[in-house]
């Protein structure tokens, strides 16, 4: 009985030790990295800021032509945003309903760059990228995302500012501009 | 009395084995290679494509999965080459995805246990903390090289972390990754409690992250940010302020970073070859970077940063393997007990079993015990940053280490950056080969073949490569109105020239090679992407005669014929 259990155990170790390199498959990820749900979050918070904002909303059919175009963003935060990314976050703020239904109501046109089509359609395709070319801009639209780090021990958080404004090409005047605030918090250590 | 017990059969005996064999084969999947020497002898000489190719038939890289304990060990090293070899927009997907990687906190969490008790090659590599910094370095400036300044910041900024700083040892020298883990073991049971608090955060002393981040910060035009991290860089390395006054003073439009010499080699060391440490490759010295040329005059360049220095203190190593050290007595104790236990019937078939058992958890242990040497093989020993003024024609820069002339590097075909783009810098990353014998091309300082990264005129180049000419670009109509202008090609339009490329199997959109690019047609590869001119794949693809074209299909080969035998124009 005793060396039944003497093998037992023996055997229980063994399987032990079988079984921890079985670990090496299970992966835990953490990071404070903004996401393609946070870049969707954001754009979907800042077309509806737009869409209801005075600059916009005093707008008919009969209004003069607007045909905004959008910049790429400036990416000032602790993340780096790759640049298909910034452009992708830029068409999400443009397609999202509020200010997509606004077109013909409002008679405005949301462009990008010709020159920057490529960076969206690795995201978009190519047919929604080519959709908002050749119009000739009466605004610019640009964005800038800010980060503030805080790291302690194993934890860090990061605060991202995406802000927006929209820019009068003739006159330089800003007619409208928002921020959204967006926290990530990660732990675990940094370079383990 | 005695109680007998049941023989375990000659089937348990076996199946013991048997465990044990399979535990041996799961141990030696999990453990990582350590140097690639097939890898760093390419990279040594130069041959930053065949490096690459290498890897890719090693299948490096091939799975998407983080689990892969290679996973971001393979793309650094893939990262490396391909931006050395000039491609940094081919590096695109590479660096992010390493970064991607980097930053992802508690990478290892779950496999605290298994590196302990068995192999920290269990893990999945992240490298050491300075490897770490590196790899945002090289992210940065693959950022910088296509003039993506704000992800260029963001990189940058990302290596200046926090090290864990454990002080020094009774003769004021910095504590050993051996004097930390003895620290541990000490402690006993509140070793690790030593691990997790007995250092105190420190800022970085990485003087080339500051300036990587500085240079980004003032194409960005953001000045006071430029200038505090190149204040904090010089303080770090007093020798970089003059480089750091030419950036700030808007005189340099031109940043190279170059890298030389070769990285530390990791090794093992202590009590059954523990603990790992860092053992120079190419000795440390403060030789600067002589930099010269018809148009820039005669310079020296002082070190941004020396990776002997950094690896041989414990603020740049992770001390995992001092961890486990300490850990790996404790596991050797009870080891002991099970042998004691097997001393209870030594003539029988189970005292058989474990012995079979504690021996070979025993040779286990042994072999396990040795710390994980994986490592960037191919990273620099040192690093240099020039700021260059270039002239609107270009100009031929040499560079080269102190007096060595083997360390000699000529880059041909340098220009300032696109004035009509409002471009205010440019960077351009250059890795010197390390080699006994400077090879041709390293100092040749020609342009030998018509290319997309150098307007100029090239003998020959009024004739595409595969047909025998000197030229190398992407057919397009321009290309196409060159060849026309110079008499050749008349009767051949751009899509039939597209046609013949593709019939030889060459990728004519080198946007098509932005995930994976191959060997360049000159290299006897199937590629026309273009190296950035300044770069050291620059230097050898168009510095140096290569092998005239053999074509694969008989259209090509027939029209080539034709060109050659009659030396008419089709």
């Amino acid at each position: 009985m005793q060396a039944r259990v003497l093998q037992l155990k023996a055997m229980a170790i063994l399987c032990a030790c079988a079984g921890l390199p079985m670990g090496c498959a299970t992966v835990q990820q953490r990071s404070t990295r903004l996401t393609t749900e946070d870049v969707k979050e954001m754009a979907v918070q800042l077309a509806a800021s737009m869409a209801a904002s005075d600059f916009l909303r005093d707008r008919n059919p009969q209004s003069l032509r607007m045909v905004v175009a959008f910049d790429r963003v400036e990416n000032l935060s602790s993340d780096v945003v790759p640049l298909s990314e910034q452009w992708y976050l830029m068409e999400r703020v443009r397609a999202s309903t509020p200010l997509a239904s606004l077109g013909a109501q409002r008679n405005i046109g949301f462009v990008i760059p010709v020159e920057h089509l490529n960076q969206l359609r690795d995201r978009v395709g190519a047919e929604a990228a080519l959709a908002g070319a050749g119009r000739t801009p009466t605004h610019a639209m640009r964005g800038v995302l800010r980060s503030v780090t805080r790291a302690a021990g194993v934890h860090r958080t990061d605060l991202y500012s995406f802000e927006t404004r929209v820019i009068d090409l003739e006159t330089g005047r800003i007619e409208w501009s928002d921020s959204f605030e967006l926290k990530r918090a990660a732990v675990g250590l940094t370079y383990d | 009395m005695r109680r007998r017990v049941p023989r375990a059969t000659r089937a348990d005996s076996g199946r013991a084995v048997a465990c044990v064999a399979v535990i041996l084969l799961l141990l030696s999947g999990c453990a990582g290679n350590r140097v690639d020497e097939s890898y760093a002898t390419r990279v040594d000489r130069g041959e930053f494509a065949r490096a690459r190719g290498y890897l890719y038939n090693r299948n490096a890289a091939a799975s998407p999965r983080l689990s892969d304990k290679q996973h971001l060990l393979d793309r650094e090293r893939l990262l490396m080459v391909t931006l050395a070899d000039g491609l940094p927009r081919h590096a695109e997907s590479l660096a992010n995805r390493v970064y991607e990687v980097l930053r992802i906190q508690g990478l290892n969490a779950d496999k605290t246990v298994p590196s302990v008790v068995l192999h920290e090659g269990v893990r999945i590599w992240k490298g050491e903390p300075f490897e770490q910094a590196m790899a945002y370095a090289y992210v940065a400036i693959q950022k910088g090289s296509i003039g993506d300044w704000g992800n260029m910041r963001a990189a940058a900024e990302s290596s200046l972390f926090l090290l864990r700083d454990f002080g020094v040892n009774e003769k004021g020298e910095r504590l050993s990754t051996l004097e930390i883990a003895q620290r541990a073991a000490a402690r006993g049971d509140r070793g690790d409690e030593y691990f997790d608090n007995g250092y105190v955060a420190g800022a970085t002393d990485f003087a080339l992250g500051h300036a990587l981040l500085g240079i980004a910060a003032h194409a960005l035009g953001r000045t006071e940010e430029a200038s505090d991290h190149f204040r904090r860089a010089a303080e770090i390395r007093p020798d970089l302020t003059p480089t750091f006054d030419e950036i700030t003073s808007g005189r340099a439009d031109t940043v190279l970073i170059v890298d030389a010499g070769r990285g530390p080699s990791k090794v093992a060391y202590g009590p059954d070859g523990a603990l790992a440490k860092f053992q120079p490759r190419t000795r440390s010295d403060d030789r600067p970077l002589h930099v010269s040329g018809d148009a820039i005059g005669e310079r020296r360049i002082a070190q941004a940063s020396d990776l002997n220095r950094m690896a041989a203190d414990h603020m740049w190593n992770n001390l995992e393997d001092a961890r486990r050290a300490k850990s790996t007595l404790g596991t050797a104790l009870l080891l002991g007990g099970v042998i004691v236990a097997a001393g209870v019937d030594d003539d029988s078939g189970t005292a058989q079993i474990i012995g079979i058992s504690a021996a070979a958890l025993g040779a286990l242990m042994k072999a396990s015990a040795g710390a994980d040497l994986r490592h960037l093989e191919s990273l620099p020993q040192r690093t240099y940053i020039v700021p260059l003024q270039l002239p609107e024609e270009g100009a031929t820069v040499r560079v080269r280490v102190g007096d060595l002339g083997q360390s000699e590097l000529a880059l041909a075909g340098l220009r300032p950056p696109d004035r009509t783009r409002t471009e205010r810098l440019q960077i351009r990353y250059v890795r010197l080969p390390t080699v006994s014998t400077p090879l041709a091309w390293m100092v040749s300082g020609e342009i030998r073949y018509g290319n997309d990264a150098w307007p100029g005129d090239v003998p020959g180049d009024d004739l595409p490569f595969i047909l025998g000419g000197r030229c190398v670009r992407v057919p397009t109509h321009e290309t196409m109105a060159r060849y026309h202008a110079n008499g050749r090609l008349l009767g051949i339009t751009l899509a039939d020239l597209l046609e013949l490329y593709r019939a030889e199997g060459i990728v004519v959109d080198p946007d098509d090679e932005l995930e994976r690019v191959g060997v360049h047609i000159l290299e006897g590869g199937r590629s026309l992407a273009c190296p950035q001119a300044g770069t050291a794949g620059f230097a050898r693809l168009f510095g140096q005669e290569h092998p005239p074209y053999t074509p694969r299909s008989r259209e090509v080969r027939d029209l080539a014929a034709t060109i050659r035998n009659q030396g008419t124009t089709p």
